[in-house]
């Protein structure tokens, strides 16, 4: 049993932006993330060490993967559905800071492009 | 290939899993993963502290293997853990293909781990193997059961016509026993 689905944001023409962040990384990077989120599906609670609420906007939280020494920090949030977790968008932790800058805000715009339409958000793992 | 032409995840996977890198970082990082969300798991409702105690471990360390950012663990503290969840541990390596049915199969149930006491199984099983014992063992002394007055009787009846077999000599059974009656003299 899987408790959570997750699923990232694709844009209008069918990007999906959060493969293309994780295909950007190192290999070995790319293995963490994609393991990473394999196990949180089986889990029926986040929180920390595995996920965090940002400060800045209320509904986004961010997924805390480690990997060498960079911290990875793919933001999302929970729904609209029952046990879907929406992938908005990737991101980096250096010095406290997101790189893109702009992360969550840009996630927060996307979260309601979702929340309005759900044709933005696709599975990340097509499991058939 | 572009991110809108969708591909399955096993298909990915396979994909990626031609990469050196990619496979390595995997192993490593479905064991982080597996022995950190495991850990949480067999520790449920007790806190880090108690389960600390009991390993004789401090609150802390639990803390840190229980973050699948860590992977820092020695196989001396997961024999520990083991321990004092009651759990087996496996440690060994497996082809490729074994890894991939792993992630593939990745569920709740396949993480979680019954502690010796509530494994059902196991004492069915015990059941089982006891009842397997007993059936053979009743079987041989059925036999014996079966045999032993045969024997006697073959004996008792050879002892009284003269011809006492020797001890060379089978003993017929019943079926023989009628197989050589001369058909005239039936019944």
């Amino acid at each position: 049993m899987k408790y959570w689905t997750i699923k990232t944001f694709v844009t209008d023409s069918g990007r999906n932006v959060i493969k293309e962040w994780v295909k950007d990384q190192p290999k070995g990077a790319q293995a963490e993330i994609n393991t990473r989120l394999r196990f949180l599906e089986t889990q029926e609670t986040w929180g920390r060490p595995y996920s965090a609420k940002l400060k800045v906007y209320d509904h986004i939280h961010e997924i805390r993967i480690k990997w060498e020494r960079n911290q990875y920090r793919p933001l999302g949030f929970v729904g609209p559905r029952v046990g879907e977790f929406i992938l908005l968008i990737g991101a980096v932790e250096k010095d406290s800071k997101f790189e893109p800058k702009n992360a969550p805000s840009t996630a927060e715009e996307r979260r309601k492009l979702v929340l309005k339409d759900e044709k933005y958000a696709v599975k990340y793992f097509d499991d058939l | 290939m572009p991110s809108n032409i969708s591909m399955t995840y096993k298909e990915e996977l396979l994909l990626n899993l031609q990469d050196k890198e990619y496979r390595e970082s995997f192993v490593a990082s479905h064991i982080n993963n597996g022995i950190a969300f495991q850990i949480r798991m067999l520790r449920g409702s007790l806190t880090q502290e108690e389960i600390g105690k009991r390993a004789g471990m401090k609150q802390e360390a639990i803390c840190r293997l229980e973050n699948p950012n860590y992977g820092s663990f020695t196989l001396k503290t997961l024999k520990q853990i083991a321990a004092t969840f009651d759990v087996g541990l496996i440690v060994r390596f497996v082809p490729f293909s074994d890894l991939l049915k792993w992630d593939l199969n990745l569920s709740n149930e396949t993480l979680k781990v019954q502690s010796f006491d509530k494994e059902p199984s196991l004492k069915e099983e015990k059941q089982e193997a006891q009842k397997e014992k007993f059936g053979i063992l009743l079987r041989k002394t059925t036999d014996v059961q079966t045999k032993l007055p045969l024997l006697f009787l073959a004996h008792n009846a050879s002892k009284a016509s003269g011809q006492e077999r020797s001890p060379q000599e089978s003993v017929p059974t019943p079926l023989q026993e009628r197989i050589n009656i001369p058909f005239g003299q039936a019944g």
